[in-house]
């Protein structure tokens, strides 16, 4: 990793967190996928009141859109 | 031997108009030349009216012979050292109020890096596999310590 400010460290590891998240949801069910949205809810809610939001905010996204997109095979 | 207007014009390094302003107001005297009519002045009277370029701005000022400036150029001296002391001043509170922005921005980081922290521990909780083995790495390594 190259960069060096933490906000960007920080939202690299969230993808690659957020990644294995939804990689081990999908492989779990759809019961843990429907937990999982509620998951990125609530991490929404936390990071909007430490950081700029919107740097995180398409990570975040992406990984509600696939998770509903799984719940609505 | 006096000057010319055109000799005095050239001796300051300024116009003939110049020269002929500061007469006609009364900065610099000069006599009336009786058979062509032209100005005359006294070398001593233009440059006390007009310093010498390079005299101006980098040389120390004229002093009488015991070596104690004129009255006029303690003026000017005092009137610049005010001028010196109040841009001093001026610098110094920039000075100031820089490093108070820079402590505040400081400070306002290192609040922000810990609010980060925290929101990483909740966010670790949520993102883990909480079935799984409870001796984790957290995703967020590089926050701790």
């Amino acid at each position: 990793m190259t960069s060096s400010d933490p906000f960007e460290v920080a939202r690299v590891e969230l993808v690659e967190a957020l990644a294995r998240m939804v990689n081990r949801v999908i492989c779990a069910g759809k019961a843990e996928a429907q937990s999982a949205l509620g998951s990125i809810a609530e991490i929404r809610t936390t990071l909007a009141g430490v950081v700029k939001l919107d740097d995180f905010l398409e990570d975040l996204n992406a990984a509600e859109r696939t998770l509903r997109l799984y719940l609505s095979t | 031997m006096p000057y010319t207007v055109a000799q005095a014009a050239k001796a300051i390094g300024k116009s003939k108009a110049t020269v002929f302003r500061a007469i006609a107001k009364g900065a610099i005297s000069a006599t009336r030349d009786d058979t062509a009519g032209a100005f005359l002045i006294d070398p001593a009277e233009l440059h006390r009216a007009f310093p010498h370029p390079a005299e101006e701005s980098h040389e120390a000022p004229h002093n009488t012979s015991d070596g104690v400036p004129r009255n006029g150029e303690w003026h000017d001296l005092k009137a610049r050292l005010e001028l010196t002391e109040l841009r001093l001043a001026d610098t110094q509170d920039q000075v100031a109020d820089l490093r108070h922005r820079l402590d505040q921005a400081d400070a306002d980081r290192r609040l922000a890096l810990d609010r980060l922290a925290a929101a990483q521990e909740r966010i670790a909780a949520l993102l883990t596999d909480q079935r799984a083995v409870p001796a984790r790495r957290s995703w967020w390594r590089w926050g701790r310590g």
